[in-house]
């Protein structure tokens, strides 16, 4: 039989009574609480009726090297009382008696009032509020982010689960403040009658909400598998997350083995976890940038031009050059890349030229699958507007437009072209459907209507 | 009007300040305090704490020894002041309360 038990609790931390009564209910199926942390620990024991108490100490902090002044003098007091001190962490601490009729630890309900608010604003309020300013930032920058490139942000996965998961946080931040605050009136009025109020926690929703949180994460990770760089930026958050969890872990411990002052332990702490984290971009980037893993694309040989060792690919992509123009050249490069969310998908297609070759006609285009259709004007005007998103940069005569034009031979709802200084290139956005398509065309000649039709029937089914 | 702490005393404050007209420590404290009123009013390890602590920021109690984790308290003048003040305060309700049942005040 085993004699140790691991636990997540999911408690409010001012919620004495619910602690307590679930200690009790411990007690009675044979487990007794013996270290409060990440996981509360408990220890085998004989099953058996036990009352508990849960008091707080506002001065203490899970940075003390070892319990106040204060709280042995407390601990003493408790114990001359018949209650035995089982765990401690930070603000908190654990006593329970076996004694049928114990006096409570606490009797003046003002006092215990008094005393949770105490604790509650040094600690949790700060934390919750830090929580919320921290989320509504994260909530500002995938805004911030949409705003700038909405299409690249619907298309991916890692915003809308950051957006998720943050704003679970934020709801669960203000629920908890709401919680206290909505107790800590009633109980402050019910005190000054001299009676007690009990608090409660939302177990089941903090469960949910974590059930829900870890579930979205795991979806993006599966929704990255089919991008190196998407698996790699799951693979990054998740060694992220472990390398500051484990580095707090162990600093804090290893300061108050060395009896570091709180101040000293918090500061050290948050340094250590800083510095590894930093180390760790550092690390990744120089193995983004070096080792070439995370080009997206199959790479079917490398090629040496100009002194400089390029890549040629050979991804399958819809429609080639081939299908539009008679052509002997056979070294080409063709590359797909995808990104895609339940909203949108975005399909990335070039045919090119190996460098050094001569010229040859070139196909760049994008296949934009709109999964809801409220989305589609968004998509469209978002292509409309990056068109043009860099004119204030350049020259006014170098200015880049976007026409309507003749939807017709491209077999689409609308066509526009691209205009550089007033000219027209062969570059295009059409719309179908469901979905849009951008194509551009390089050292191509005259476009015909023909390779229009043919380019249209493709990408109109794409 | 708000009221100055320690103005007036909830029964638990005045029997903890009773009980410190001699020194004694926390234990001590509890079980006099259960003694005197036959068990009528109990006061908490943890009440106690906190009151002691009040007590001394309030310069109403001294710290007289400290035996391993046991400190032992004892009344100042202040603290003497404000559990007479209590006294006062007690006995003018108890006195009011017999002249009007008595009749000697005028009906209740």
């Amino acid at each position: 039989m085993r004699k140790k038990l691991y636990r997540l609790e999911f408690f409010y931390l001012f919620d004495h009574t619910g602690i307590q009564r679930h200690l009790e209910e411990m007690a009675a199926k044979g487990w007794l609480l013996e270290k409060l942390g990440a996981f509360w620990r408990y220890r085998r024991i004989e099953p058996q009726r036990l009352h508990f108490a849960i008091t707080y100490f506002p001065e203490a902090s899970v940075y003390d090297p070892e319990p106040r002044e204060g709280q042995w003098d407390y601990q003493e007091l408790c114990r001359d009382a018949g209650w035995t001190h089982t765990a401690t962490q930070g603000q908190m601490q654990v006593f329970y008696t076996k004694a049928e009729s114990p006096v409570p630890l606490e009797t003046d309900p003002q006092i215990q009032v008094e005393n949770i608010h105490r604790t509650m604003r040094r600690s949790q309020v700060p934390y919750y509020l830090g929580m919320m300013f921290i989320g509504l930032l994260q909530l500002g920058l995938q805004w911030q982010l949409y705003r700038t490139n909405p299409i690249d942000w619907l298309c991916g996965t890692s915003g809308i689960a950051a957006c998720f998961c943050w704003v679970m946080l934020c709801g669960v931040s203000l629920l908890t403040l709401a919680d206290y605050f909505r107790w800590h009136h009633r109980a402050q009025a019910e005190a000054r009658e001299g009676r007690f109020t009990p608090t409660f926690s939302r177990t089941w929703l903090q469960t949910a909400v974590l059930a829900l949180v870890l579930a979205v994460l795991v979806l993006w990770g599966v929704s990255t598998r089919g991008t190196r760089l998407g698996t790699f930026s799951v693979l990054y958050a998740l060694a992220t997350m472990v390398i500051v969890f484990g580095v707090t872990i162990v600093v804090n411990k290893l300061l108050k083995r060395r009896k570091a002052t709180a101040m000293a332990n918090r500061w050290g702490t948050a340094l250590a976890a800083g510095l590894a984290t930093m180390i760790f971009m550092g690390w990744s980037i120089s193995y983004i940038l070096n080792s070439g893993r995370l080009r997206e694309g199959h790479t079917a040989e490398t090629y040496t031009a100009y002194g400089i060792t390029w890549d040629a690919y050979d991804d399958p992509i819809p429609l080639r050059i081939e299908d539009l123009t008679d052509t002997d050249y056979v070294r080409w490069s063709t590359k797909a890349e995808t990104q895609a969310s339940p909203f949108m998908a975005q399909y990335e297609y070039n045919q090119e030229a190996r460098m050094g070759d001569p010229d040859q006609p070139e196909l760049f285009y994008t296949v934009l699958d709109v999964k809801w259709s409220f989305l589609y004007n968004t998509a469209e005007n978002a292509i409309l507007q990056e068109a043009e998103q860099y004119n204030n940069l350049d020259f006014p005569e170098f200015w880049r437009s976007c026409t309507p034009t003749d939807p017709a031979p491209w077999g689409a709802l609308r066509a526009y072209q691209i205009r550089r200084g007033g000219e027209a290139q062969d570059s295009y956005l059409l719309c179908y459907e469901n979905h849009l398509a951008t194509i551009a065309f390089y050292n191509w000649g005259t476009l015909t209507q023909e390779q229009m039709a043919k380019a249209g029937e493709i990408l109109g089914k794409a | 009007m708000a009221r100055e702490k320690f103005q007036t005393l909830t029964e638990q404050m005045f029997y903890t300040l009773l009980c410190l007209g001699e020194e004694r420590c926390g234990a001590d404290i509890m079980a006099q305090i259960s003694a005197v009123t036959h068990g009528r009013v109990a006061v908490g390890p943890g009440t106690l704490y906190a009151l002691l602590d009040s007590f001394l920021t309030q310069g109403m109690i001294r710290e007289t020894a400290c035996r391993g984790r046991k400190r032992s308290y004892i009344l100042t003048d202040k603290g003497r002041t404000a559990l007479e003040n209590e006294y006062r305060r007690l006995s003018l309700v108890t006195e009011d309360y017999r002249r009007i049942t008595s009749g000697e005040g005028g009906t209740p």
